[in-house]
């Protein structure tokens, strides 16, 4: 992992496409700027956590759930 | 081939028609391959049984029975993982999480199941959280319940 320190206005490319500005850092927040071409897709990493959480509880279906399907 | 399913005990699959996912499901990587049935008694389900493990599972609506707005932007490298070409090859699921109450049930529209049904190659891919979340109300209760 490349660590790297910049302050509140600077920026860090990654390849010749992304570009990251620190907008704002304080009170251990950081506001980040993200340019990057719209084919590439920028999510916060919890996001995964979400999912995975999600599919797992659809994993779950109750044996009287599906019976009632019919009815809708 | 005959399978073992969750919800349905044995079933028959067509080897054809077998989807396999490059890099599984979020959650549930180690498993790839899955066969995909209509639920005879609601044509808008349908199941998507693992083939390596019985206990993996899910029922997927097509998103536009429930959503018509429904808007999704999938990105040219989601569309290599699965070898599409043109749009034309893709359907495109969302897994239903069942509640208690079925009436409260909901489908993940942040993460659909997109299906490449020319090569029958598969991803689950995340779409943008602004937008959508994992959990949206597929049954509209009435005016006044």
């Amino acid at each position: 992992m490349l660590v790297l320190t910049r302050k509140n206005n600077e920026s860090i490319m990654i390849g010749s496409h992304i570009k990251i500005n620190i907008i704002q850092c304080e009170d251990g927040k950081v506001k980040l700027g993200i340019e990057a071409p719209k084919n590439i897709k920028i999510h916060r990493e919890e996001i995964f956590n979400t999912i995975i959480e999600e599919n797992k509880k659809a994993n779950q279906i109750l044996p009287n759930t599906l019976p009632q399907l019919k009815n809708l | 081939m005959l399978i073992q399913t969750k919800y349905f005990g044995e079933l028959e699959v067509d080897q054809a028609k077998i989807i396999t996912f490059p890099k599984g499901i979020l959650g549930l990587e180690t498993f790839k391959a899955y066969a995909v049935f209509e639920m005879l008694d609601n044509p808008k389900f349908r199941c998507l049984q693992s083939i390596e493990e019985t206990q993996v599972a899910f029922i997927l609506v097509n998103p536009w029975d429930f959503f018509k707005d429904y808007d999704i932007d999938i990105s040219d490298e989601e569309l290599k993982t699965i070898q599409v070409k043109s749009i034309e090859q893709i359907v495109v699921f969302n897994i239903v999480t069942f509640q208690e109450n079925i009436m409260e049930s909901t489908a993940n529209l942040l993460a659909p199941i997109i299906i490449n049904t020319d090569t029958k190659e598969a991803a689950q891919i995340v779409l943008r959280e602004d937008q959508y979340t994992t959990k949206h109300p597929i049954f509209h209760q009435k005016e006044g319940e």
